[in-house]
């Protein structure tokens, strides 16, 4: 069989060693802009067409197994990776993680595209976002917890530098934030996540009769209800801070403003979904009893903290957005509510709701690329991120405008768009578990309209500021990577059924497993 | 009876007692007289010090003291081995030559970057 | 006969260090500058050497005072490596000194006699002549930069406090001695099975063995720099010169933890509920303090020395996994393998930032962190090595240092030390604070001057070594900890 899922893996990693290359031996220099970006466009298109592939091949399968196993023993003895160890290469994707190959697919290629105009230190910043993309491929990809941990790091260690070296500064009346001050706290919070990673991992391992990091292994293994109970809070929120959980929210609005604009968006694209995806796949697939007590089944105060941050993400997150000036800061933290939205549906522990949380992760990724790439546009053109020093820029970029528009409208759920059908699914599955705590979260829908129109408002509407009589649209690379993310939510808002036919297979023995409704 | 390191602390304290002992009785029987200058001397019954007895000393008394130092180990070493020589047989004769070697080298080394020198 | 097989590295090494000291006395001057490459090209030899060695049959020397195990090798290898590398760096800044560079390379090659002496060591006496042959000439290279005000004080505390650790760990060796009546470790571990050892300070045998066992741990502990016995590292380290402090910083620390896995884990086992929980807190301590007292640090070799502690925690996390004080019949294997595998690729590792520190140091005079302004844009290849030097420290994957953490967190929580586990991954969290402050003030920031650095071959070829290194021992572990693993289960049957 052919090895598509190494391949969409591999291909950043090779593209990165081939400018590391290229430059080392003098054939790219300082000045070359074009031969980076070819090289970081081919390898990301080589990982987008292989991903598509993969979510078709998962979509007419329409089955819970896992598809494109690769099962690879490395040299040693053995075929282990660490001697006295259980750690081997073995790739594969279920439901849940072929739709994730999938957005970060789409999001790898924009993500290249939104880095066309970078100028400065080409080469460093095309191999550390696909040294990045490597990382986020195969933590989608890989069934093996070691490499998981691995590729984990490898996405979230080149964001440090990324968001420092090429990131901006932030100093205003509200707060000043360099970004050599964003990066670290990136770095530090999600490091700290990873340490608990880490931790619940070694203890899965440990606690295993088959001693393996194996993630199909592990599923089979009943842990026994007490280890369960333990180490699913430490995993559930060391992925959580990487998901923006509440209160260890606070690296996301910093770090995702300070970062470049292709950076923010697979920041809140795809890196937030590592988190949700590990969340759904590693700590309540593998630990069923342990969630379903955490998750609202253990009848103490305990089993509801996770559902109360859950709620407190979505309003606080959207209370935030409210209150901030600076565009990058209303849509990160639009990315805590909505990420609020994904638990929300997780601790639902039902088909509909891990199912809407699902297409939540995807449809939130693509939107909030959207939303990124729009306001990189916007700062690119005007040099300001504050809403309230723009005004009726409609008039000189209508195409943005309606860009704009259609991301907003995406995100606060007008029906056709992808965002709509997601938290439809996920307060649907919610609302019979926790009826309060829904009802609550739904009210979060009308501050997430009221944050988004007034950002449009503020910016797009009203009279022409004079300041901008000049101001161009966008045009001609600058739209290739807005036109794919509409298409996208588009086309999944249309028919969700392309993107829950892959989920729900896989989802369904896990609602079964965490003792969750069923449809 | 007492276990064995009663002993030691008895003679311990005892050992202490004794020292402490014979500080008082000079203290209780010399005596008095009021200091004189001669008495804060250095060395009371010998040479009158010149300068302070802080200043640096040449570095090559420790150099000489040191290769003394190392002869005189030497010795210790070869008188035994001499007097048991032939008991030992050759091996003890080719690690005695072995070590001779080493020293010998030390000599050289020290003759070399001027050690032996005075000047 | 003794089997001299067990001792041809040392012999070899102490010769060729005999040999150096009378060239060094025979060239003229002007000639003692190829000494170090002569060093160097030895030291590949024996490196050479070293490695065809092998086999896993223990050859033993002088009534078993001496032996050739598996364990041993390893560490004698990792002991020619380390000061390979170090002569590696040392050949250009000491052919700048003014006079006597010549006899840096015969007490270098002394240190390595001591080094591979002490791994292969099994006899209190013996230890204690190896340690002396390591620690005497070390403090003389401490103090080497004898016009330097900063090196001669360096010199003079790791002379003064060495030899009250060296002190200590006599004491508690002869009182071990008395204890047991023997200074052969075989003879001690069956004495000590003998004794009656369930309450031991009301015995008068079991007091003077913990007495001596604490004793002894403290002489270690100093050699290895481990918390509370750290003090002198961040001294000497910023004093001593930057090849010395290169040295200092690993080789030290690998002989130490080769005597220690010999004495406490093997000889020592029948006994280790009485010592276990102090490396247990040895390692904490280490860990924490060495990462907090990290962090403030703006003198690069300061910051290095205070990660040294806090690695040598990591490791003696490793040495504590191998005991069975948590998980009786646990996975000592593991433990002493993981400890040997972190102890390779810190080696490596350090070096390499060492390399980087050495190059920048000495060529500039300049050592502080923020001299480093700027450095990626001027140099990216010495950057890049330092990077991935610091990453490694680090433990970000998938380099040589996280493979090594991972590995003895993972030996740890199968021993069942699962709260030390948790503290080490918070410890390595914090630790990514002060490596990345460096990362930051290379790639972040711009040069306020222009900066010429030029590498020599010998420099070239140690900074290329350790980060190819770090990234094998990364990419590919196996080719280690496939060795250790073996050593440890033919030590620990």
């Amino acid at each position: 069989m052919f090895p598509i899922l190494s391949v969409i893996v591999l291909a950043p990693l090779a593209g990165a060693a081939a400018i590391l290359l290229l430059s080392g031996l003098h054939i790219i220099g300082k000045e070359n802009q074009a031969a980076p970006r070819a090289i970081a466009l081919a390898s990301t298109v080589i990982s987008f067409l292989g991903s598509i592939w993969v979510a078709w091949e998962f979509y007419q399968y329409g089955g819970g197994g896992i598809l494109f196993e690769e099962p690879l023993s490395w040299a040693g003895r053995g075929g282990q990776w660490l001697a006295g160890l259980g750690a081997s290469y073995h790739l594969g994707v279920n439901g849940i993680s072929a739709s994730m190959v999938l957005l970060s697919g789409i999001l790898g290629f924009v993500a290249v595209i939104a880095s066309w105009n970078i100028k400065e230190r080409m080469r460093e910043y095309f191999t550390l976002v696909l040294v990045a993309l490597c990382g986020v491929f195969g933590v989608f990809a890989t069934l093996d917890l070691f490499f998981f941990f691995l590729f984990y790091e490898m996405a979230s260690i080149p964001m440090y530098f990324l968001v420092g070296m090429w990131g901006s500064s932030r100093k205003d009346e509200q707060r000043t934030v360099t970004r050599e001050y964003a990066a670290m706290k990136l770095l530090l919070y999600l490091q700290l996540g990873g340490a608990m990673i880490l931790v619940g991992a070694l203890g899965m391992y440990f606690g295993s009769s088959a001693r393996s990091f194996d993630m199909t292994l592990l599923a089979r293994e009943n842990f026994p209800v007490e280890l369960q109970r333990w180490l699913f809070p430490l995993l559930f929120l060391g992925f959580g801070i990487e998901a923006g959980f509440w209160p260890f929210h606070t690296w996301l609005p910093d770090g995702h403003s300070a970062a470049p604009t292709a950076l923010s968006m697979l920041l809140a694209g795809v890196l937030l979904k590592m988190g949700g995806y590990g969340m759904v796949r590693v700590a309540m697939d593998l630990l069923p009893d342990g969630a379903a007590w955490w998750l609202g089944g253990g009848g103490t105060i305990l089993s509801k903290v996770f559902i109360f941050c859950a709620l407190i993400n979505i309003l606080y997150g959207a209370l935030c957005a409210m209150h901030q000036k600076d565009i990058k800061y209303i849509i990160a933290y639009s990315s805590i509510s909505h990420m609020g939205i994904v638990t929300l549906g997780f601790a639902s522990r039902g088909v509909t709701g891990i199912n809407g949380a699902v297409f939540q992760m995807f449809s939130h990724g693509v939107i909030t690329a959207l939303l990124f790439a729009l306001a990189g546009l916007i700062y690119e053109k005007s040099h300001t991120r504050d809403i309230t020093q723009h005004g009726g820029l409609a008039a000189r970029m209508p195409i943005l405008a309606v860009f704009f528009y259609l991301g907003g409208l995406a995100t606060l759920g007008l029906p056709g768009m992808s965002g709509f059908v997601a938290e439809f699914l996920v307060f649907l599955g919610a609302f019979p578990m926790y009826k309060y705590v829904t009802l609550a979260a739904i009210t979060g829908l009308v501050l997430t309209a009221t944050y988004i129109l007034r950002a449009g408002e503020k910016i797009f509407l009203g009279p022409l500021n004079t300041k901008y009589e000049a101001i161009g649209d966008v045009m001609g690379i600058e739209k290739v990577h807005l036109y794919t993310l509409t298409f996208f939510v588009i086309l999944f808002g249309l028919f969700p059924t392309l993107l829950i036919n892959l989920s729900n297979p896989a989802v369904t023995p896990l609602a079964q497993k965490l003792g969750g409704l069923l449809p | 009876m007492f276990s064995p390191y009663a002993y030691i602390a008895f003679f311990a304290v005892v050992g202490t007692a004794f020292i402490l002992g014979a500080f008082a009785m000079s203290w209780f029987l010399s005596p008095s007289r009021p200091a004189t200058l001669r008495k804060h001397d250095n060395y009371e019954c010998g040479e009158t010090p010149v300068g302070m007895g802080w200043v640096q000393y040449n570095v090559r008394y420790y150099l000489f003291a040191m290769v003394f130092l190392i002869f005189d180990v030497e010795a210790i070493f070869l008188i035994p081995w001499a007097v048991a020589f032939k008991k030992l047989g050759y091996l003890a004769f080719a690690e005695m030559a072995a070590f001779l070697l080493v020293l010998l080298i030390g000599l050289l080394y020290a003759w070399r970057k001027d050690a032996l020198k005075w000047v | 006969m003794s089997n001299l097989t067990a001792l041809s590295l040392e012999l070899i090494t102490a010769l060729a260090a005999l040999l150096f000291l009378i060239a060094d006395a025979m060239l003229p001057k002007e000639k003692r500058g190829y000494l170090g490459y002569g060093c160097i090209a030895f030291l590949g030899l024996l490196m050479f050497g070293a490695l065809t060695m092998g086999g896993p049959e223990t050859l033993s020397a002088f009534g078993g005072r001496i032996v050739l195990d598996p364990l041993a090798l390893f560490f004698k290898q990792l002991s020619i490596a380390i000061v390979f590398l170090v002569a590696l760096l040392s050949v250009d800044v000491m052919k700048k000194l003014p006079d006597g560079h010549g006899e840096f390379y015969p007490i270098l090659l002394f240190i390595l006699t001591g080094m591979m002496l002490l791994a292969g060591a099994t006899e209190f006496v013996t230890i204690f002549i190896a340690i002396e042959l390591i620690s005497i000439p070390s403090y003389v290279l401490a103090g080497y930069h004898k016009h330097v005000f900063k090196s001669s004080e360096a010199g003079m505390k790791y002379f003064i406090l060495g030899a009250f650790s060296s002190a200590l760990l006599l004491y508690g060796m002869s009182l071990v001695y008395g204890a047991t009546g023997s200074t052969q470790l075989s003879e001690i571990s069956t004495a000590l099975q003998k004794l009656p050892l369930e309450s031991p300070v009301s015995s008068g045998f079991g007091a003077l063995l913990f007495v001596g066992l604490v004793l002894m741990m403290a002489g270690f502990g100093f050699k290895i720099a481990a918390v509370p016995f750290h003090l002198w590292a961040p001294d000497v380290y910023e004093g001593a010169p930057s090849p010395v402090t290169a040295f200092l910083s690993v080789g030290p620390k690998a002989a130490g933890i080769a005597v220690i896995i010999r004495v406490f884990l093997l000889f020592l086992e029948p006994i280790q509920h009485h010592w276990a929980h102090l490396f247990v807190i040895l390692a904490a301590l280490s860990m924490v303090l060495g990462n907090l007292l990290a962090i403030p640090q703006r003198n690069l070799k300061r910051m290095l020395a205070y990660s040294g502690i806090a690695q040598i925690g990591y490791v003696l996390v490793g040495l504590v996994a191998a005991t069975n004080l948590e998980s009786p019949g646990g996975t000592a294997q593991l433990g002493i393998s993981s400890a040997m595998f972190y102890m390779a690729a810190y080696v490596a590792t350090n070096l390499a930032a060492f390399s980087v520190v050495v190059v920048f140091s000495c060529l500039l005079g300049k050592e502080e962190i923020s001299d480093l302004k700027g450095l990626s844009r001027l140099y990216p290849g010495i950057s890049f090595c330092m990077l991935i030097a610091l990453l490694s420290l680090a433990g970000v994957p998938p380099l040589a240092g996280f493979m090594g953490k991972f590995y003895l967190f993972s030996a740890a929580w199968s021993a069942g030390f699962h709260w030390l586990v948790g503290l080490g991954v918070l410890c390595s969290v914090i630790s990514l604070y002060y490596y990345f402050m460096v990362i930051r003030t290379m790639y972040f920031e711009e040069s306020p001057i222009e900066l010429k650095l030029s590498l020599t071959w010998p420099q070239k070829l140690a900074l290329g070594v350790t980060t190819l290194s770090i990234l094998f021992i990364g990419i590919y572990p196996s080719c280690i900890s496939t060795v250790t693993l073996e050593a440890a289960r033919l030590f620990l049957p």
